[in-house]
């Protein structure tokens, strides 16, 4: 997701272990890719391009799907609520001061939540729209960087320790998931979807790979290391007050997309589980379903929003939770895939049944990792491990009661 | 019945768990107050020592600070709060 958060990320990951951040997204993209590849091959071989639900469903039982819902639910919360903060910020300090910063806040998600309510189409149009911007806004910055006469070699880094450089490593995972939120649109259906989602992710490390690269070669690493707002230092380094106004359209064209993208996640998540009888409908029809799923996720980040998340410490365990549970759930997504490979492909061993192992195991201990490694390591998974332990079984308990009806078959749409 | 009694510990654990890590911590509510006219007149004075206590996001997403202000972190009031002369008007401000 190339949105604050993660450019706030690579900006002080680049101040920490330099150019070396690069690499590390890098590596993260291909594990991602992996993700991507594995979840459009077992969608061919249960019968059609599959969301990750049914692929979780299909592999391990319908209950597993709770920890997708945990993990988007989680992070709508948070990481919604963080960016909301953060565009509200920007809006007021950099283009308009008259206008209150949380006034700002508040109209992303319910401007989003009504466009949404009406129809999926406009909002699917502002999405594209937005991302659009927000690249286009660090392409120019990177490429005005280049022109820079004075601009050093990148290669010093602030001082760190072994662990911090590990954690530092890893959350370049973090800062390149929720590239299957592309899937949304067309739910999985449509092939241009996949090839979406894997545009997504290519596209979203070579830019955060860019701007990281060049935010290491013009702030010294300290400064970028030590400051909350590393993507704002490089911006005014790179050009001035025009590089700040750049980076101001950056993080309100980037909050909206990311907002967007996981409320169309979050909602989709019980959209789809719900229709799957995985989740209750309420006797309801699904057009009003939908509304209500897509005027829920909106009333979520507000709530979080009004209850003054935004400006408690405790936001940040509930980010660096929900990115775990995010790739905690890759994880279990490859094993319900290895799964599924298994049974279904007939006539010896499939191809890249090793790989959906050793990419499983990968996440499960990247996600153990950064829970060991973090600076508050018990509230963190508290934080993490309390929404799948409350989701898993409700929606075992839902299953088992009987009422969601009969399965809908995995080749259904 | 086992499995429903399990589960619903299991439940209630997790609700604890979650609420726990999100509680706020506690602030004083009756900490004397001053405006933003009375603090301005007053920047620039060496009797004023100015303390930027914003939390979450507030502090970490704002370019803006106070003109002299140093950082406090409210969370760790103790590694700071013995640093300042008492003497002092000491304001601390959080939004």
């Amino acid at each position: 997701m190339v949105c604050p958060e993660t450019l706030a990320l690579a900006g002080n990951a680049a101040g920490r272990i330099g150019p070396a951040f690069a690499g590390a997204l890098a590596a993260a993209g291909i594990l991602h890719g992996l993700t991507a590849w594995n979840l459009g091959r077992t969608g061919d071989a249960i019968g059609r391009r599959a969301s990750p639900e049914e692929v979780l469903e299909a592999g391990l039982g319908g209950a597993w799907t709770g920890v997708l819902l945990a993990a988007r639910w989680t992070l709508t919360a948070g990481l919604a609520t963080g960016v909301c903060a953060g565009a509200g910020f920007a809006f007021n300090e950099i283009f308009y001061h008259a206008f209150p910063n949380f006034a700002f806040a508040a109209l992303i998600p319910a401007g989003l939540g009504l466009l949404r309510i009406r129809g999926r189409d406009l909002a699917e149009r502002i999405q594209v729209g937005a991302v659009a911007i927000a690249l286009a806004g660090l392409l120019v910055l990177v490429a005005w960087a280049l022109l820079l006469p004075d601009a050093f070699a990148p290669g010093e880094t602030a001082q760190t320790t072994p662990a911090t450089g590990i954690r530092t490593c890893l959350l370049a995972l973090t800062a390149l998931a929720g590239f299957e939120l592309a899937l949304e649109p067309g739910e999985g259906n449509r092939p241009e979807a996949f090839r979406a989602m894997v545009f997504a992710l290519a596209i979203g490390a070579l830019v955060l790979i860019a701007w990281t690269w060049m935010a290491a070669a013009v702030v010294p690493a300290s400064k970028l290391a030590a400051s909350t707002l590393p993507h704002l230092l490089a911006a005014r380094r790179i050009a001035g007050p025009p590089g700040r106004t750049i980076m101001g359209l950056v993080i309100i064209s980037g909050s909206v997309a990311v907002v967007n993208a996981l409320m169309a996640g979050a909602s989709g998540t019980l959209r789809r589980m719900s229709r799957r009888g995985l989740l209750p409908k309420g006797y309801l029809s699904e057009a009003t379903r939908v509304r209500i799923f897509e005027g829920f996720s909106a009333a979520w980040i507000l709530g979080w929003l009004v209850s003054g998340m935004a400006g408690s410490p405790n936001l940040e365990v509930l980010i660096r939770a929900g990115w775990i549970l995010w790739l905690f759930h890759y994880g279990i997504l490859h094993l319900a895939a290895y799964r599924i490979q298994k049974t279904t492909v007939e006539g010896g061993r499939p191809p890249g049944l090793t790989l959906s192992a050793a990419a499983a195991a990968g996440y499960a201990v990247s996600s153990l990792a950064l829970v060991v490694l973090d600076p508050s390591p018990w509230k963190v998974a508290a934080a993490a491990i309390a929404p799948a332990l409350l989701a898993v079984p409700a929606v075992r308990g839902y299953i088992r009661s009987g009422r969601g009806g009969e399965r809908v078959s995995s080749a259904s749409p | 019945m086992r499995h429903k009694v399990l589960w619903s510990f299991i439940l209630v654990i997790s609700l604890a768990f979650f609420a726990a890590s999100l509680v706020p911590e506690v602030r004083a509510a009756d900490a004397p107050r001053m405006t933003k006219e009375e603090l301005k007149g007053m920047l620039g004075s060496s009797d004023l020592i100015v303390v930027d206590v914003r939390a979450g996001r507030d502090w970490t997403s704002s370019e803006f600070k106070i003109q002299g202000a140093v950082r406090g972190d409210p969370g760790d009031v103790a590694s700071w709060a013995g640093k300042y002369d008492k003497t002092k008007t000491i304001v601390l401000y959080c939004a």
